[in-house]
């Protein structure tokens, strides 16, 4: 109502004092004589200064009066008869101008009102849609009645699409969802309440529910306020925490049956031993010998299975690291006798680079690697790549090999304790590995192509870290 | 070739068995698969060469080791050890570096009797 265009306003203050003006006429000619002079000019004041300002206001009281002088009195612009005139004047002026100022006045407490209002509903609306958690209003029905941008996003649907709809269409249980729904209006709110949501594009996510009833004043249940928190990344946290508490048994389990068995297998050694020495027959020579044997081999798992679960520091010294390197190499090569799998060595110019690690650890890691990388090549020939260079105070260690490569879904396990895809092992080598270079500060990472090969590489830091 | 051994270890065959090939090599042996009993016949008896077990019931191989070195310290002691590191051991540190050698189980038994031989 209020123009923003001032002359609209100043005219209209003016067209008001016109129309008071005529409606005086008016009444007069059909009603009679003896109308107060200034009554029917009040309310048009009012309505100008109420709806137009102060100013108008002014300007309808002071044409009202000019033309009450003028017209009405007879007289002439501020031409007075008698005293009662000039002082009904007055007051009437006096009036109009009060009136004014208190209009003014409401219209301007009105205003600060609005304004207060809508900062506070612009400072609340902007929390509920700043808040990182799906905040939604659900009614009596089970309807979604408003929602903020998180929720659209959880859900992946627009405001429009989802307002009107029953909230328990956009999770993975929507009876457990009206179940809870229907806890909120019995109990008066739900905390903690596990649902999952299920996005547009087929994304879940799990989340906890906070969802309380809310009121009118008069204490009439208008419907419940929920806010959703993701908990994804706490369930796979309680998952890692799961996985290694079952590893870590398994470890210990692992351990104790390992050090059970030293003694049968002592006792076995012993008789074996015993046997082959009193009977010189050459006909169970061979057995005797197996369970020697065997019984080595069975040790040698029982010290992999002790050494992972023992792994716990690192006893630094200065050691050339290519030189365990190729000692490993040539080792694993005797073991492999029989194959023709070219081992290419490429080690750049710090060929006596010297690092500070532990030598039994380091032999372990290379000696498991390698030994991986043999077995991989199961066809008679192959090629295996040894690279080691420096990059400023950090030796990189290449193993790669043209073999049977390792796949993808196993790839995540593969440093895990006890995976293993062999038929012989235990499926401690890489974990070992895995152990040791992270208590040097290192690291170690692999790629793998089923079919075409896998490459191992590991970073080992010159100078020992601080924190190793 | 007259030299007196102790063995001690809690695992009945493992106990006879060594102290039979050792017996067999030409020496005296005594052995038992109780520490209690063991520590009995190091007060009654002398010997150069104990063979005692590290983890058994009761008295451990180490309380062994004290007791024979206390009685006579030019005694050569073997500890056979079960575990595969020496760290645990070395807990007991000082006492550690009295033994003559740390031997493993399951025995490298040629290793073991060519280790008898030099004592």
């Amino acid at each position: 109502m209020r123009f923003s265009n001032h002359f609209v306003r100043y005219a209209l203050a003016l067209v008001a004092a016109g129309l008071a003006f005529v409606l005086r006429i008016a009444i007069v000619h059909f009603v009679g004589p003896g109308l107060p002079t200034y009554i029917t000019f009040y309310p048009f004041i009012m309505f100008v200064a109420i709806f137009e300002g102060l100013g108008p206001g002014l300007l309808a009281t002071m044409a009202s009066a000019i033309m009450v002088n003028y017209w009405v009195l007879a007289q002439g612009i501020f031409k007075f008869e008698n005293a009662v005139d000039v002082v009904g004047q007055i007051l009437f002026l006096g009036m109009g101008m009060l009136m004014s100022g208190a209009a003014e006045r409401y219209r301007r407490d009105q205003k600060k009102s609005v304004e207060a209002i809508r900062l506070a509903n612009n400072y609340n609306r902007n929390l509920i849609e700043t808040s990182l958690d799906p905040l939604t209003t659900i009614s009596a029905k089970g309807k979604i009645t408003d929602v903020n941008q998180a929720t659209i996003e959880v859900t992946g649907l627009s405001r429009e699409k989802l307002i009107g709809t029953d909230f328990s269409d956009y999770f993975t249980e929507p009876e457990r969802a009206r179940q809870g729904y229907q806890q909120v209006f019995d109990k008066g709110l739900v905390s903690d309440y596990p649902l999952t949501i299920r996005r547009k594009d087929g994304k879940i996510i799990d989340v906890l529910y906070n969802a309380v009833v809310y009121k009118d004043d008069k204490g009439n249940v208008l419907g419940v306020f929920a806010a959703a928190r993701d908990v994804t990344l706490l369930k796979k946290a309680e998952t890692e925490l799961e996985k290694a508490r079952r590893l870590a048994d398994i470890g210990t389990l692992a351990a104790t049956v390992a050090h059970e068995l030293r003694n049968p297998l002592a006792a076995i050694g012993l008789s074996a031993w015993h046997i082959k020495k009193m009977i010189k027959d050459p006909r169970i020579e061979t057995d005797l010998n197996t369970i020697g044997r065997r019984i080595s081999e069975a040790d040698q798992i029982i010290n992999n299975i002790l050494s992972y679960s023992k792994i716990k520091i690192s006893r630094f010294q200065v050691v050339k690291i290519n030189s365990i390197l190729k000692e490993c190499i040539d080792e694993a090569m005797g073991r492999f006798p029989g194959q023709t799998i070219a081992v290419n060595v490429k080690i750049d110019r710090t060929e006596d680079l010297s690092i500070e690690a532990d030598p039994l650890q380091m032999k372990e890691v290379f000696n498991n690697i390698i030994n991986n990388a043999f077995d991989a090549i199961n066809k008679n020939t192959g090629i295996i790549d040894v690279e080691s260079c420096v990059n400023e105070s950090i030796v990189s260690i290449l193993i790669k090999d043209n073999g049977e490569g390792i796949e993808r879904e196993h790839l995540k396990k593969i440093f895990d304790p006890f995976f293993t895809t062999k038929t012989k092992g235990t499926g401690l080598g890489l974990a070992v590995c895995n152990l040791a270079i992270r208590l040097h500060n290192g690291s170690i990472t692999i790629e793998s192509d089923k079919g075409k090969g896998t490459a191992v590489t590991i970073t080992l830091p010159i100078r020992r870290q601080k924190d190793a | 070739m007259h030299k007196k051994f102790l063995i001690v270890d809690d695992d009945t065959d493992v106990s006879n068995s060594l102290a039979m090939l050792i017996r067999e090599e030409g020496y005296l042996v005594d052995n038992t698969s109780d520490s209690g009993e063991g520590a009995l016949l190091i007060e009654k008896n002398r010997y150069d060469v104990g063979i005692f077990d590290y983890k058994m019931k009761g008295l451990s191989g180490i309380d062994l080791l004290k007791m024979i070195k206390n009685k006579n310290p030019r005694c050569a002691v073997f500890i056979i050890s079960g575990t595969l590191d020496i760290d645990t051991l070395s807990a007991d540190e000082n006492v550690i570096s009295l033994a003559a050698s740390i031997i493993n189980k399951p025995f490298d038994i040629e290793a073991l009797l060519q280790k008898m031989r030099i004592i």
